[in-house]
């Protein structure tokens, strides 16, 4: 499976914006490239990112081929509770790939 | 500090091409060209678009188009009914929509801002289009000039 990263504060205060950074290494070969032998090489892409915070949707994302090999993202959360930050990484071909990050809220 | 993102070597290569150097794109406001009305018209038929509130940052040049970084931003100030969703177009690519992010609601988000890496197929014009959840449309443009395209074979 992909190796995966996340890049995020471990400690925020309520109301907090965060940033969030994310990386995952993968190929997102774009389907518009010819092999050695003239041949295209299929796409093979990360179609959908979705991160959750304490269960709740918070941010998604739909990739396409216009994304660099290996995609980083960064995004923002707001802090409201303590909880786990868990992203979801799908490729084309529905195979998945999972990250968490816990995130301690204060006062 | 934009200026200093630019070495001697770049304002050389863009210089000998006739092109005009702004020091960031985003910061001149610009014309949305006739290709990427077009592609506008067919995503959202039918509905005003209004140039402000978004904000992309993309460098004025890149010498490989295999990876670009592009950062969008929207200032929340302006839009009090919250950003549902953005889309990135690209002008020359072979797959006109570059990426979309959602925004669930409340509650909502402070700020919304997201960065990635894009691959860009030709020296072009970038639009970021914001959903508010009010359903109207706003947007920014961008351009770049990109010294070696991102390998794209067929098309």
């Amino acid at each position: 499976m992909w190796k995966t990263r996340i890049a995020a504060p471990d400690q925020a205060k309520v109301g907090e914006s965060i940033e969030i950074r994310t990386l995952i290494a993968h190929p997102m070969e774009s389907g518009f490239r010819l092999d050695s032998v003239g041949q295209p090489i299929p796409r093979d892409i990360i179609t959908s990112v979705v991160c959750t915070y304490a269960g709740r949707e918070v941010f998604r994302a739909q990739l396409q081929p216009a994304i660099a090999a290996n995609p980083y993202l960064s995004f923002f959360v707001t802090a409201t509770v303590t909880g786990t930050l868990q992203l979801t990484w799908t490729d084309q071909h529905g195979q998945q790939a999972h990250a968490e990050h816990q995130l301690q809220v204060t006062k | 500090m934009p200026y200093s993102r630019i070495n001697r070597r770049q304002l050389l290569q863009a210089s000998t091409t006739g092109m005009i150097l702004a020091p960031y794109s985003s910061q001149a406001e610009q014309a949305l060209p006739q290709s990427l009305h077009t592609i506008l018209q067919q995503h959202y038929p039918d509905r005003p678009l209004q140039q402000r509130a978004v904000s992309i940052t993309l460098p004025a040049l890149s010498e490989n188009g295999n990876s670009v970084s592009l950062t969008i931003a929207v200032n929340q100030a302006e839009i009090p009914a919250g950003i549902k969703s953005i889309a990135v177009f690209s002008e020359k690519n072979p797959v006109k929509l570059m990426a979309s992010f959602q925004f669930p609601p409340p509650p909502p988000q402070q700020l919304i801002q997201v960065a990635t890496r894009v691959r860009l197929a030709d020296s072009q014009t970038l639009a970021a289009v914001a959903e508010t959840y009010d359903k109207q449309l706003v947007y920014a443009t961008a351009s770049i000039i990109v010294t070696l395209a991102a390998c794209v074979n067929l098309s």
